[in-house]
């Protein structure tokens, strides 16, 4: 399926294959991936995930077609994680195909960055309560 | 017949609206989506200084107008900024 909104875990071979086409001399996949950043509540362990279904999947949509007209030839997948996602699993899969590289690698590029902003999806963070990080000393100037 | 406008939030919009959705009260003839706002500030104070940044959906389309009528057995969802990837 080209574009979903899944509690799922999602991988990389699935998206490519589902990209996959004689035509695509380009196929470029970009994961997202949950990190365990340093808050100040404790370290995140997870990223949970709401989405809106239904205007979300048609944002994708949206996102694809304005990219095929951006790009010509380029076919776009979009697969976006909810609910609780844990520290090293992928949130998020963007993938382009298209005859050639430089169209492959703009339209990932524009389609996750269209997906941040207008698709309904929103995240919050668990963490695991401990010490907070250590400020960053500054460093003098050299002599 | 549906006599409420149901109203579902996301995200902070979600709890300010007390973690579910509510029904309100509305008459047949229905009424604007402004007046309608500003009943629901009124039974939930902490959605007021959200709502300026939310995307207002009536049925799942966008909506601008805070003259838009909203009838009873509509639904509004309110989407504050996204955060996903």
């Amino acid at each position: 399926m080209r574009h979903r909104l899944t509690a799922r875990p999602i991988a990389l071979a699935g998206a490519y294959r589902a990209l996959e086409s004689e035509g695509a001399g380009a196929v470029v996949l970009f994961a997202g991936r949950v990190r365990p950043d340093a808050t100040r509540r404790g370290r995140v362990e997870a990223l949970e995930y709401e989405a809106d279904r239904s205007p979300g999947l048609r944002s994708f949509q949206a996102i694809a077609r304005a990219a095929s007209g951006k790009y010509p030839g380029v076919r776009l997948l979009l697969w976006h994680r909810t609910g609780v996602v844990p520290v090293g699993q992928i949130a998020v899969i963007v993938g382009a195909a298209a005859p050639h590289r430089a169209a492959a690698f703009a339209a990932a590029r524009f389609a996750i960055e269209r997906l941040k902003t207008r698709s309904p999806i929103w995240k919050s963070d668990r963490v695991r309560p401990g010490r907070p990080p250590r400020p960053r000393r500054r460093r003098r100037a050299g002599p | 017949m549906a006599r409420t406008i149901r109203v579902r939030g996301f995200a902070t919009a979600r709890v300010a609206l007390g973690d579910g959705p509510r029904e309100i009260p509305a008459p047949a003839e229905g009424l604007s989506l402004g007046r309608l706002l500003d009943a629901l500030v009124e039974d939930c104070p902490g959605l007021g200084p959200l709502l300026p940044s939310c995307r207002i959906f009536l049925n799942e389309e966008l909506t601008r107008s805070t003259r838009t009528r909203v009838r009873p057995g509509d639904e509004i969802t309110l989407h504050p900024p996204y955060s996903g990837g």
